[in-house]
């Protein structure tokens, strides 16, 4: 194959993902980390040929070491640049694109190496009605890619590989003055197996409970569309999903309540079953379910909390 | 400071005009072009900084000659003064291509303090717009942008991420891109829409700019319409006791539930 590699993740398991979807596109594997020494120890055990290890220091955002991994890949000329699909990442990869002048590949569903040694993507456009597939014509591609788009595999610690502890160099015109996590509750949405999502046609933070209680009956969690968290404050602004929210793969997915824009249901979109739940039926979410109830959420969710009780 | 904003927006086809046949063919029907969707809240966001700075607001973008007709949108939301560049090169310029376009097209509106992008465009979504210019003028940028507030020789943006709220200080010139939703874009009065024809607004190719690299490096190889994946089954029998209860029946058929 005789391809060189360059991954780049904030998260620990999604560097180690990439590295296992690596394997059938290159065949020298780099990863840039900003962490520790064990770290990079992980990720040679992972298959990292080299790790470029940057220490993490504090008030510095992870976008002020792009510059860097920058240098890297300038210096190394990967043919293909993996990157986490954070927001970070998203703002670090392009970053990266454009100082070595490459292409850039965001959310790809599909990645190939070509017989004739090109990569090859598909990505979404127009909102999700169509699939680009598009081919790489230059030295080196940049490609962004989801959480959980590969599955890990186990660590086996007799591979060796180099690891290369670097100071971060370039000086950027920018100040953290202050960072702030979003609330957090006890509750991670993306590792739940059911999440009933509900939006802005639940009429007030009291009839939440009617949706925990669904969520509860279902063995799942509650999450809710952006408005509703960041405007209203009715949940911890970790617990919605969308663009600058979070992103989940329940087996079962409920929609209640929401219009289902597509960046919106984006967020969901790998969810193994989606149900809707909106009383209007030209809301886009009814053309991305497998099932859909036209109706008064009001109605229709107590009717179907009766149902689960009577069930278990 | 009076700031001088550039605000990038993309002239798309209106979402409502495509559509997937059901044989799966992409189907664009009555083309309409309008601003990209959250390019509009970076159009307001630029204008608003003008405004409170009493400086200037003017709007760039590059495509093809549909751009012509973008005068009057885009000169009606607030800015001051249009500049597009259109040129046969855009018709297969991907990212990279475009973000040289822009960056050298803002080298040459002068004196720019903050270049103001929409998150993404509602057609392609690609997100890479901001940095890239940014990285292509040697600026700092900020993206996943809700808020910004002007100081003297800097700004300081309020960025939502997936996991933290962050305040940061960009000191000027910078380039930003702003979250949809983040404001209410302004509805032009008939006016602001009368007098956006008599603005300023110039036509470049990009030849006049003098852009280096303008070879994509991605082609695109087809393009095809995805019927959904889902099965879109919409249930309505008798009552909605019963219509729940098919509902329920279905998804304990599907083991997501029970």
């Amino acid at each position: 194959m005789d391809k060189k590699i360059l991954i780049f993740s904030e998260n620990l398991n999604n560097a180690c993902e990439m590295l296992a979807g690596a394997k059938a596109l290159g065949d020298q594997l780099a990863v840039v980390y900003i962490g520790t020494d064990k770290d990079a120890k992980e990720l040679v055990a992972h298959g990292a040929n080299t790790v470029y290890l940057f220490s993490k220091e504090n008030n510095v955002p992870y976008e002020a070491y792009a510059e860097d991994i920058a240098a890297i890949a300038m210096e190394k000329s990967p043919n293909l640049i993996m990157v986490g699909m954070t927001n970070r990442g998203r703002t670090i990869a392009a970053i990266v694109a454009q100082a070595l002048h490459a292409p850039c590949a965001s959310e790809c569903s599909s990645l190939k190496l070509g017989n004739d040694g090109k990569y090859v993507i598909t990505r979404k456009i127009y909102g999700g009605k169509a699939t680009s597939t598009e081919v790489c014509t230059a030295d080196t591609l940049v490609v962004t890619i989801p959480m959980r788009a590969y599955e890990i595999q186990a660590a086996d610690n007799t591979l060796s590989g180099e690891i290369v502890q670097l100071e971060r160099n370039a000086s950027v015109a920018m100040k953290l003055i202050e960072e702030s996590s979003k609330s957090v509750d006890s509750v991670d949405i993306t590792a739940a197996n059911t999440v009933v999502l509900f939006g802005r046609g639940l009429e007030k933070a009291e009839d939440m409970a009617m949706m925990e209680e669904l969520a509860e009956l279902l063995g799942g969690v509650t999450a809710c569309t952006r408005p509703l968290a960041v405007d209203y404050g009715w949940m911890p602004t970790s617990r919605y999903i969308g663009l600058s929210g979070k992103s989940v793969k329940p087996a079962l997915y409920l929609d209640i309540g929401s219009s289902g824009q597509i960046q919106q249901i984006a967020g969901a979109s790998d969810s193994k079953i989606i149900v809707a739940i909106n009383n209007k039926a030209s809301e886009p979410v009814f053309n991305e379910c497998d099932y859909g109830v036209v109706a008064d959420l009001y109605e229709a969710v107590p009717i179907l909390i009766g149902l689960l009780k009577k069930l278990f | 400071m009076k700031m001088k904003t550039v605000v990038c927006y993309k002239w798309v086809v209106s979402d409502d005009c495509i559509s997937v046949s059901p044989s799966g063919n992409l189907e664009f029907k009555d083309v309409e072009y309008d601003i990209s969707e959250y390019d509009r809240n970076a159009v307001e966001a630029a204008t608003q900084l003008a405004e409170r700075t009493e400086g200037l607001c003017v709007a760039l973008s590059a495509g093809d000659e549909t751009l012509v007709k973008s005068q009057k949108a885009t000169l009606s939301a607030g800015p001051k003064e249009g500049y597009v560049v259109i040129d046969p090169i855009m018709d297969k310029a991907d990212c990279m291509v475009t973000a040289n376009v822009l960056a050298e097209a803002v080298r040459k509106i002068g004196e720019v303090d903050l270049v103001l992008c929409g998150e993404a465009s509602s057609d392609t979504f690609s997100q890479q717009m901001a940095p890239r210019i940014a990285r292509e003028l040697g600026w700092p940028v900020a993206t996943y942008v809700k808020e910004i507030e002007p100081g003297n020789g800097y700004v300081t943006v309020t960025r939502e991420l997936e996991a933290c709220v962050e305040k940061l200080e960009l000191r000027l010139p910078a380039v930003v891109s702003i979250l949809g939703d983040s404001n209410t874009p302004r509805m032009p009065k008939l006016k602001d829409v009368m007098s956006a024809g008599k603005k300023p607004f110039t036509r470049w190719t990009v030849a006049d700019l003098g852009v280096e690299n303008t070879t994509a490096g991605l082609e695109i190889v087809s393009l095809a319409g995805n019927s959904t994946d889902r099965k879109t089954i919409i249930l309505e029998e008798d009552s909605l006791e019963t219509t729940m209860e098919k509902l329920l029946k279905s998804l304990i058929e599907e083991g997501v539930v029970g």
